[in-house]
């Protein structure tokens, strides 16, 4: 079989929202070329956003507990120094060692952490080749023995540039009136300069290899649009405030041109590879630009990478590629398995992502393998300590970039401190990593731990709460919160003249913040507001605090507030997604179909991949009797997330009753049939409404019940509960419910606004005359304290039960993972038949009924009100 | 090809830089953004121009 070349190209902290403009105005015709041949798409990065935890990532497929790069900088134990992170501590193969194992001619240049350079069969050139080598002023060729083999290191200083080539008239487009600076004040010329000469002596050997050596994979790594970004986005289009006139004007050019400089390299490389080749253009991140951007960050280390914006770029071009066609739901992990399966290689089932197969135009059959890790052959791959590390590496000089660009706090000459800083990191990211990929166990253990080595600083605190916060954790949640106000209320003496100064301050919005979300959490919204106009007060334009205050009021039902709130939000930011889409449900439920139109459809204007947006969108059009149109966003939600079972519903009944296409209707059908093993039943009402008759109902139809038995049978209910505790603590742990997959399990209706999204609930609800329900309880609960019943008639309860009821009502209309089939205790003692039936047609099964009707001991029916 | 001779190769292929029409591109002594992006071979010409 013929291999298929693919250049992969690594562009750090591009962005579409940046380049769109320059595409448009023909300023990037490369790039142009390659979205008009190709697939192109946003593409989702990873916390924590820092470059040499990214990148690996995306040559491994891999989140960073795997692969091992955690930070920028490492520690050596055995020279007890600090070392750029090195290709030795990566812990898993790269696709450069997987191509080459499976017989591809590999080249690898600039990747982040890739020194010592490994030995392909290719050329490797480490990330610390490009970096600038100047000594004393006087510019030294590449440093350390950064290529492999060895002996190109000379031919490649042949066409090596440093920062003293890059010099006026070449500049003059990033910066047109550059004469009028003076750079003996201002070096940021020299920081234009160092980038182009950066990224210049990776492309230069990239097209040398291209014209000269055998190659089937190349991978090439280009890092200036980030360093100029950082230094440079301040002075970009539309002019902030705190920029001067002269500033803006000297400099408001650098990032187009960084841009435009990246596309005529793009252009040359696809010219070298040929039409054969498959082109992938992918960055890490993007970056923030316009209202978005931020002038001043944290004060912790790698704080710069606040400045990311969360959507990065991709884009693929070549032969049996599909041409002119956008993608969605892209991330950082999915282009290892993109590659391998595009070469119809085996994907690791150890990897974290999946292969894009909406980009072929005939997608491959995908085969799997355990890992490549335990399939040995000839890789390149180097173990650790395999090559020494020279000892005039590990100076600071040669972090000066890094600690120049805010990426690290500076060592300084305290090698203990700057080790235990650097392993200091090195677990917060691990910790965070962990979080992203939701093993929240994991994350709260090493915050805790670092809370506990570091209590001085509040970040780590921050974080465990957070965690804490996600786990439903919400009385350890507000310790945490209380320790961290307690460090607030301490340094708030601090500021008294004999007091010590503090490094570490505690942000009080942050810890505002999560004590307001952990009062959501907690169902106590009242509470959460007001902590939420506390913090808006202090910072009125911060557009997140509006977002949350109107899921507080959503989950009150006040939705005229909640829309407010939303609207609020969206004067602060215009781009703020889940504002938009909070603000379209409440006009959808304020029956407003047309205005849920509008704000859904600015939800997916700016970011298409959210499945709930396309279906509030088709809910809004199905009611303003738009089927077609309807069609296409239920669809569209259903290809982003195929769990919407309230999607799936909404076409089947489209397709019933307005748009006659018999073979989707099927093929939904299908679907939903196939695919109920995601699907959890639940039996729900207010206690003693009859649910555990329905449970017996359901276990009679052949349901297997998730119960765990500890609640025995008793005089109130002597055929027994059906109970399972764990269901008590649902708002602290859900974890339980991958054990209801396809199971029916019991759960009070107060409980059920605790359900995560993660399921599809089918929940037959027992209505129950109210007081029939609420006579029945007093006499339980009489009975189980051995007093007399009360024979006053609580109405407060009853008025608490009919909110509840409400509340649960209108939250299935919010929800499209919830299904709700109401089944009347009163009419199935009454008439069985006509409510088994319901229940028979509601879950899909075919039942027996007259079999059913047996369970139904009318002699149970103790508590009739008439 | 041992490196030295790589390395006079690239030497003899920077005199000849031509467009895909065959045409000579003239390589201007300050240097330009787009000789740059020619990758290894606007370079080496870039900086035998330079030095003449």
């Amino acid at each position: 079989m013929k291999k298929r070349k693919i250049i992969l190209i690594g562009w750090d902290a591009a962005d579409w929202k940046l380049m769109n403009p320059l595409i448009d105005s023909g300023k990037m015709p490369a790039l142009s070329k390659m979205i008009d041949n190709g697939c192109m798409g946003n593409i989702s990065t990873l916390e924590p956003v820092i470059s040499p935890i990214l990148w690996t990532s995306i040559a491994t497929g891999k989140t960073g507990d795997k692969h091992g790069i955690l930070g920028f900088t490492e520690t050596d134990e055995i020279t007890k120094t600090i070392l750029p992170s090195l290709s030795t501590s990566r812990k898993t193969k790269a696709i450069w060692n997987i191509l080459q194992q499976n017989g591809y001619k590999t080249h690898q240049i600039g990747w982040w952490a890739t020194y010592p350079p490994e030995k392909l069969n290719g050329i490797s050139v480490s990330d610390l080749y490009a970096k600038p080598n100047i000594e004393k002023g006087v510019a030294q060729p590449s440093m350390l023995e950064s290529v492999y083999p060895a002996e190109f290191k000379e031919l490649f200083n042949l066409f090596r540039l440093t920062p003293f080539d890059i010099d006026g008239p070449l500049l003059l487009p990033f910066v047109p009136r550059a004469g009028e600076i003076n750079q003996d004040k201002d070096r940021k010329l020299t920081h234009i300069a160092e980038a182009i000469a950066e990224s210049s002596n990776c492309h230069s050997i990239a097209t040398w290899i291209l014209e000269h050596e055998e190659w089937d994979f190349l991978t090439l790594y280009l890092k200036s649009i980030d360093t100029l970004c950082h230094r440079f986005m301040k002075y970009h289009p539309p002019q902030l405030q705190e920029i001067s006139d002269t500033e803006f004007n000297q400099y408001n050019q650098v990032i187009e041109g960084i841009y435009i400089f990246y596309d005529m390299m793009l252009e040359r490389l696809i010219k070298l590879a040929g039409p054969e080749a498959t082109i992938i253009l992918v960055s890490d991140h993007g970056f923030k630009s316009g209202n978005q951007r931020l002038l001043a960050n944290p004060k912790e280390p790698t704080a710069i990478a606040y400045d990311h914006r969360p959507y990065g770029v991709f884009c693929i071009m070549g032969p049996g590629i599909k041409k002119d066609e956008r993608i969605f739901g892209a991330s950082l992990l999915d282009v290892v398995p993109t590659i391998l399966s595009a070469c119809q290689i085996p994907i690791g089932n150890d990897m974290d992502g999946k292969p894009l197969q909406q980009v072929f135009e005939t997608p491959h059959k995908i085969s799997f393998v355990d890992s490549w890790d335990t399939i040995d052959g000839d890789s390149g791959i180097v173990s650790p300590r395999q090559t020494t590390i020279p000892k005039h590496f590990t100076t600071k000089e040669e972090l000066q970039q890094l600690i120049d660009l805010g990426y690290i706090d500076d060592p300084g000459d305290d090698i203990k401190l700057a080790i235990e800083n650097t392993n200091k990191e090195s677990k917060f990211n691990l910790a965070r990593i962990h979080m992203f990929s939701h093993q929240y166990q994991k994350a709260a253990s090493l915050f805790k731990e670092l809370s506990e080595d570091f209590p001085e600083e509040p970040r780590f605190k921050t974080r465990l709460a957070s965690v804490y916060q996600r786990m439903g954790k919400t009385e350890k949640c507000q310790q945490v919160i209380d320790e961290l106000n307690a460090m607030a209320a301490a340094q708030g003496h601090n500021t008294k003249k004999d007091a010590p100064k503090t490094k570490w301050k505690v942000p009080l919005h942050v810890v505002l913040f999560l004590e307001g979300n952990n009062l959501l959490a907690q169902d106590k919204p009242l509470k959460a507001i007001k902590i939420f106009e506390k913090l808006e007060d202090s910072m009125p334009s911060n557009p997140r605090i509006n977002v949350q205050k109107a899921r507080a009021y959503m989950s009150m039902l006040k939705y005229n507030s909640a829309q407010r709130e939303y609207e609020k939000s969206l004067q602060k930011d215009n781009e703020n997604i889940a504002a938009w889409v909070g603000l379209a449900n409440c006009c959808l439920i304020d029956k407003k179909y047309e205005e849920a139109a509008e704000a859904a459809l600015n939800a997916i204007g700016h970011s298409y991949f959210y499945p709930r947006a396309h279906l509030i969108l088709g809910y809004a059009l199905l009611n303003l009797h738009d089927y077609e149109n309807a069609i296409h966003a239920f669809e569209v939600s259903l290809a982003q997330n195929p769990g919407l079972t309230s999607a799936r519903n909404h076409l089947i009944s489209i397709y019933k009753n307005h748009v006659e296409n018999p073979e989707e209707l099927q093929k939904h059908l299908d679907f939903i049939k196939n695919n109920s093993n995601n699907t959890v039943i639940i039996v729900s009402g207010i206690p003693r409404s009859g649910t555990s008759l329905m449970m017996q109902i359901l276990k009679k139809a052949g349901y297997s019940i998730l119960t765990d038995n500890k609640r025995n049978a008793d005089i109130n209910n002597p055929k027994g509960y059906f109970e399972y505790e764990q269901v008590k603590k649902l708002t602290q742990d859900n974890s339980w419910l991958d054990q209801a997959r396809g199971k029916a399990v019991k759960i009070v209706s107060h409980l059920l606004f605790q359900l995560p999204d993660n399921f599809n609930y089918k929940i037959i609800f027992m209505n129950r005359d109210m007081k029939e329900i609420i006579h029945s309880q007093q006499k339980m609960i009489s009975e189980m304290n051995g007093t007399k019943p009360n024979n006053a008639y609580p109405a407060h309860l009853e008025i608490a039960f009919r909110k509840n009821l409400d509340r649960v009502n209108k939250w299935e209309d919010l929800k499209s993972n919830v299904e709700i089939q109401y089944i009347n205790y009163n009419l199935l003692i009454a008439d069985p038949a006509k409510e088994l039936l319901k229940i028979s047609t509601f879950l899909d099964k075919k039942m027996d009924i007259s079999n059913l009707k047996k369970v139904i001991d009318v002699n149970l029916y103790r508590s009739k009100t008439i | 090809m041992k490196i030295k001779d790589k390395m006079d190769l690239v030497q003899q292929e920077s005199l000849h830089l031509n467009d895909e029409n065959g045409n000579p591109i003239e390589v201007p002594k300050e240097g330009a953004l787009g000789i740059i992006a020619l990758g290894y071979k606007g370079i080496v010409a870039w900086k035998k121009n330079r030095e003449l």
